[in-house]
């Protein structure tokens, strides 16, 4: 049977009720990046496509008392060229300016990337150290705030109901001196995806110690995750050229930790120094520590 | 006739551009006839097996599906699409629909329809019931006889030798023996246009076939073959065509949409998508080479024994012509007078085998050329120097007897591409420390100008010149969008001394041009049919200052043509347009100004390139970026110099690729891992560095204008030049293509171990 | 279902399936086949049309999301005859062999022009990041481009 019909919610009030009745086929459209491709490769003919991307009152940017607020269609252009993303979320920034192409990133949502929780996704790992909640909505009106790892729960699998849909991301102001970075290794300098990512905020004390590290990593494993063993090596510690080592020490800890064993082990193992290079240059390299994030 | 040339040696557009930048240009994805119906293929998902039972009736019961084919209702025909005349004798083992699967792509089923998303559909409603056998998939398990069989008959397929001198008893006793491991990967064409056909009845029974092809005369015999239909019933088209590279050179979709339409007496059009061109049209042979080599301590080449194992996918196609073409390569870029090269190709159950751009040379050179690296360092010599102490020279004979190596330039690619990229000053260079490190590499290569010497090589052109003066070339050329309708155009206005705007050339159409004997292989499309142009363009010229002596009744000696105007030496006065002239001689002769000639190639020289690189590899991570390539060619004569640095520009990207990047990934089971563009990477333009071409212009007897070949080769010393720059800045032996990161580190966590 | 929608400044009504790609209904509803299509999955651009002023990936937007936007195709580029300064240097620098990758990229630079009077080198890189060429190596699609810019 070949009948798709394709919902336009033009606000918020007309997507509640386009989720109050949803089905097994219903399926939710972001920029439609990602949907595009299943759609042909799973040979999606039937059901129904909520197209999100003209809710234009989800497409914002901006500052509300301590948290960023990102609407669910905003895009990757948007994002990775924004002042206040730069500003308070420079690794979301870096990420998403290194998602896909420039045509993809021009209409891929930030949403999108988060409900397809695909294991290498940029952006999430970002998130992921950001500590940023998913505001989600469903068929009833109701929001609710979860955080990322509640959402997405292993590769390619999220714990959204059908009757329910990412609108918002919120991320929390940090006011300390703070930095924070995104790398990345794919096959290719551009327009490839992530066989390792790492993002990283790091929080100073007043003698510019490390007092709060947040590190994740993507790639690594069915879903993004936050590196114990990594964080607690950067605890404590002053940015000084030492410290690379010891970061490259604790991220093939985590390596090992992680997919000893598996077929790219040796690779990853490696290579994550090359990460732990890139990373490091950028949060420590310029000429202050400190600043927001 | 080298001096004071007004066309020839200058940048002209490619004659289609403006359409081209417009979109206004039609590919045949872009053509519609009315009526026009859409088919889709179905291929199986196994690698290996019987079909038990294929069940089309859920696509059959969709509104808007025409007809549902199979091996049960089509020709069982068996053809070899490699086969592109007449009188070729090959082994047939193809057929339009297969009765067993071979391989993860093999043509189960189309679908026709109304349109193009019921078609889609429809496909997917197609069960097969497959008996599944144990794939074969490594050549090396495809060698041992005991082993499940591909087709009737052993798996191994070819094999051959070639051989010059006593290299047995040289190596048996030689003191330096130096010795590689090399294999290389499938490779995808990756034109931008996938594969498409468009197909027809016309009333008169004729069957019309639109296809960006290589040699329409071969999609001609192909079709008239599988369907059992005259030559002459059967016309082919060769319209505008998004790029090829070998990989439409052989008809895949040809036969398949032409007996639809023939089936079904209606417009069929027939347009795979990125995963069906990568996986079931044709691809490089992966090979699996060795080379030993024995040298002197002065870095004299003594003897030479290369291995080539050859997989030649599910299907024969050209696995013995490719066998061959490989080995004879071996003997045409050193002198080596003692020498054996022995080729084996095998039947396994992955994507067919078929031409792809440099057709066995990318692979055997690589072998060889990281060998003589290997070579030259075993004694501590700079490989430069090893390999000018080695290069054949001009007008040296090829000891295999093949046809003579001709104005053989490649000592001069070598010094003038070593000066130019300050080579020994980079190659001596201490070597860097830290993260990334930087380094050069360098190889050479050779190839030939068409099959002269192997195979029938001529062309028919019909050149006329027309009342109002202007110029109409009709043959069977196909533009493959390297400028070959350009190029002979600037030919033939060259001859003519008429703007190249003035001249209007036609492509392949087996109604109307002249025959071809071998369409755009074998890089012998300017050799060859440049030849031809420009010997047709003189002799019209000469047919025209004959008519026009006896015009003005005066010595042929006395006749001056010039700038599109004929005039007695004496009476620059009175000057006659080329057109007036034509109708002068129309009137007083009844003569029409044309000429008709078929032309013969008159020998098979050699072209040389060497490209130098310096690369930049990232010790943490592997990834490896080619930072500068200076690609060096032996070229006779450019005619057009920016298509030829368009060429070789095009054709390092797709080098590069394959050295570090590119590869159809096959699993055990036979499934294809890099199956589109996400997976399967070509070097897009961040890491695409500028590419310096430097020419060698030094002319070559046969050749128009003393040109030779160009496109082919530009594509083989690159992938050994990045490999040689790897193994010499890291001290690392890659023993496969491409060099992925992973094998990078691999190969330097050996390295650290030792 | 009905898209309304602006293309190379005429505007334009039609009923259209939910599962039609914005590609196919450039392609054959409104037979602008310059667009083309190389992959089907947005990596190759050589569907590359111009949306809102960005350069988008044709195959991969279902043509109901371009319900009310503006839309330029490479058939908006020659204006009364006279072709655009880009396309015009790509003749000149023979950016152009095959093609059939030439309509992605002319709208991906552009788009960047539009954008970035003077992009750097890198930048003119970046924008063609997603549009691949088999043919040229892209040197010569660069230099045209740089062109462009430097007459500026």
């Amino acid at each position: 049977m070949r009948d798709i019909v394709m919902k336009r919610p033009e606000n918020l009030e007309a997507l509640v009720e386009a989720l109050s009745s949803v089905n097994d086929t219903t399926y939710l459209l972001g920029g439609g990046t990602d949907f595009m491709i299943k759609l042909r490769k799973h040979r999606i003919y039937s059901g129904t496509i909520i197209n999100l991307t003209q809710i234009k009152e989800l497409n914002y940017i901006l500052r509300e008392k301590d948290r960023i607020k990102i609407g669910a269609i905003t895009t990757f252009t948007e994002i990775a060229s924004h002042p206040l993303i730069k500003q308070y979320a420079n690794c979301l920034a870096e990420a998403a300016d290194k998602v896909g192409s420039t045509q993809i990133r021009n209409v891929a949502t930030i949403a999108g990337n988060i409900a397809n929780a695909a294991p290498c996704a940029d952006t999430v790992t970002a998130l992921m150290v950001l500590d940023a909640k998913i505001k989600i909505i469903d068929g009833n009106g109701e929001t609710r705030e979860k955080s990322l790892d509640e959402v997405i729960i292993g590769s390619e699998r999220n714990t959204l109901e059908k009757n329910e849909a990412i609108i918002e991301i919120l991320i929390p102001v940090i006011e300390k001196k703070s930095k924070s970075a995104f790398a990345k290794l794919g096959s290719r300098t551009a327009v490839t995806i992530s066989k390792l990512n790492i993002a990283v905020v790091l929080e100073y004390d007043q003698e510019n110690s490390i007092h709060q590290a947040k590190v994740a990593l993507g790639a690594l494993g069915p879903k993004a995750f936050k590196s114990d063993i990594v964080e607690k090596a950067l605890l404590g510690k002053k940015p000084v050229e030492s410290l690379l080592l010891e970061l490259q020490e604790a991220l093939m800890e985590q390596v090992d930790a992680s997919i000893l064993g598996r077929g790219s082990h040796p690779y990853k193992r490696d290579a994550i120094q090359g990460l732990a290079d890139d990373i490091f240059y950028k949060l420590f390299a310029s000429t202050s520590i400190g600043g927001e994030v | 006739m080298q001096q004071d040339l007004k066309y020839v040696g200058k940048y002209v557009p490619i004659h289609d551009v403006k359409e081209k930048v417009t979109g206004k240009i039609k590919y045949v994805g872009d053509m519609e006839i009315p009526g026009m119906l859409y088919g889709k293929l179905v291929l199986s998902s196994i690698a290996h097996g019987n079909i038990v039972k294929i069940d089309t009736s859920r696509a059959e019961a969709i509104p808007g599906v025409v007809k549902v084919y199979t091996h049960e209702n089509t020709p069982s025909t068996l053809y070899n699409s490699h086969k592109w005349i007449a009188g070729l004798e090959v082994v047939k083992d193809e057929r339009l629909f297969t009765d067993k699967v071979r391989f993860v792509g093999d043509r189960m089923a189309a679908v026709v329809a109304i349109d193009r998303d019921t078609a889609e559909y429809a496909a997917t409603l197609i069960d097969i019931e497959y008996e599944e056998l144990t794939p074969i998939i490594d050549p090396l398990e495809a060698l041992k006889e005991d082993r499940v069989k591909i087709h009737e008959g052993s798996n191994k397929i070819v094999s051959k030798e070639i051989k010059a001198g006593m290299p047995e008893e040289i190596l048996n006793k030689a003191e330096i023996i130096v010795e590689d491991d090399v294999t290389t990967q499938k490779v995808h064409h990756a034109a931008m246009e996938t594969h498409v056909c468009l197909t027809t009845i016309e009333a008169n029974g004729q069957l019309m076939v639109w296809t960006p092809c290589q040699v329409v005369f071969q999609v001609r015999l192909i079709v008239s073959e599988v369907l059992g239909l005259p030559l002459n019933k059967v016309r082919v088209i060769k319209p505008p065509m998004g790029g090829s590279f070998g990989g439409k050179g052989i008809p895949v979709l040809e036969p398949v949409c032409a007996y639809l339409s023939y089936d079904l007496g209606k417009p069929v059009k027939l347009q795979m998508n990125r995963t069906e061109s990568i996986i079931a049209t044709k691809t490089r042979n992966a090979t699996i080479g060795k080379v030993k080599t024995a040298i002197d301590r002065e870095g004299n080449i003594l003897a030479r024994d290369i291995e080539m194992l050859i997989d030649g996918g599910a299907y024969f196609t050209n696995a013995e012509a490719i066998t061959m073409a490989m080995g004879k390569k071996a003997f045409r870029l050193y002198k080596i007078d003692n020498q054996r090269y022995s080729g084996e190709a095998v039947y396994t159950n992955t994507p067919v085998g078929g031409a792809c751009r440099g057709y066995g040379s990318p692979q055997i050179h690589t072998v060889t050329e990281i060998n003589i690296d290997h070579a030259a360092k075993k004694i501590g010599m700079d490989p430069v120097d090893f390999r000018l102490k080695n290069l054949v020279h001009p007008f040296d004979k090829d000891p295999i007897g093949g046809p003579d190596l001709g104005n053989a330039r490649a000592i001069d690619c070598v010094k003038r591409g070593m000066e130019a990229f300050e080579w020994k000053k980079k190659y001596s260079k201490p070597n860097d420390t830290g993260r990334f490190v930087r380094g050069v590499g360098m190889a050479c290569a050779t190839h030939g100008n068409g099959y002269y010497g192997a195979y029938q090589d001529y062309i028919t052109m019909d050149l006329r010149l027309t009342e109002d003066g202007e110029v109409i070339l009709k043959s069977g050329i196909h533009d493959l969008g390297c400028g070959t309708v350009t190029t002979m155009i600037q030919i033939v206005a060259e001859i003519l001394d008429i703007p190249p705007y003035k001249v209007m050339a036609t492509e392949g159409d087996t109604l109307l041009s002249p025959f071809d004997s071998a369409g755009t292989q074998a890089s012998r499309v300017t050799f060859v049919c440049g030849g031809a142009a420009m010997k047709t363009a003189e002799l019209l010229r000469e047919k025209l200052i004959s008519y026009t002596a006896r015009i003005f009744n005066c010595p042929e000696e006395e006749v001056i043509i010039e700038s599109e105007k004929v005039w007695h030496k004496d009476h620059e006065e009175n000057k006659l347009s080329y057109g007036e002239m034509v109708v002068k001689i129309q009137q007083a002769f009844k003569e029409d100004m044309h000429m008709n000639y078929t032309y013969q190639s008159k020998g098979n020289p050699a072209v040389y390139a060497a490209n130098f690189v310096e690369v930049e590899i990232d010790t943490f991570t592997g990834l490896v970026r080619v930072l500068d390539v200076l690609a060096v060619h032996d070229v006779g004569k450019a005619i057009n110099p920016g298509f030829v640095e368009g060429q070789v520009q095009g054709a390092i990207q797709m080098g590069i690729g394959f050295a570090l990047t590119e590869e159809i990934t096959v699993d055990d089971q036979g499934r294809i891992g890099s199956n589109n563009f996400s997976k399967y990477h070509v070097v897009n333009a961040p890491d695409m560095p500028d590419v310096k071409v430097l020419l060698i212009e030094e002319g070559e007897e046969h050749g128009p204008f003393g040109a030779k070949s160009v496109g082919e080769i530009c594509t083989v010393p690159i992938a050994p030049a990045i490999i040689n720059a790897i193994h010499h800045v890291l001290d690392i032996k890659i023993q496969s293509l491409p060099a992925t990161s992973e094998k990078i580190l691999e190969a330097l966590r050996g390295k650290n171990k030792r | 279902m009905l898209l309304e929608f602006i293309v190379n400044g005429r505007g334009h009504k039609l009923e259209v399936d939910a599962r039609a790609r914005l590609l196919d209904v450039l392609r054959d509803k409104l037979g602008l086949t310059g667009t083309k299509e190389g992959c089907g999955e947005g990596e190759c651009g050589a569907c590359t049309v111009i949306i809102n002023g960005l350069a988008i990936n044709s195959c991969l937007v279902l043509a109901p999301q371009a319900n009310g936007k503006e839309i330029l195709t490479v058939e908006s580029l020659e204006q009364d005859g006279e072709l655009d300064r880009l396309q015009r240097a790509f003749i000149d620098n023979g950016a152009v062999q095959c093609g059939y990758c030439t309509p992605g990229m002319l709208m991906s630079c552009k788009a960047l022009l539009m954008q970035n009077p003077n992009p750097t080198e890198e930048e003119i890189r970046r924008a063609i990041e997603g549009n691949l060429c088999r043919c040229t190596g892209y040197t010569k699609i660069v230099r045209a481009v740089k062109e462009v810019v430097e007459e500026k």
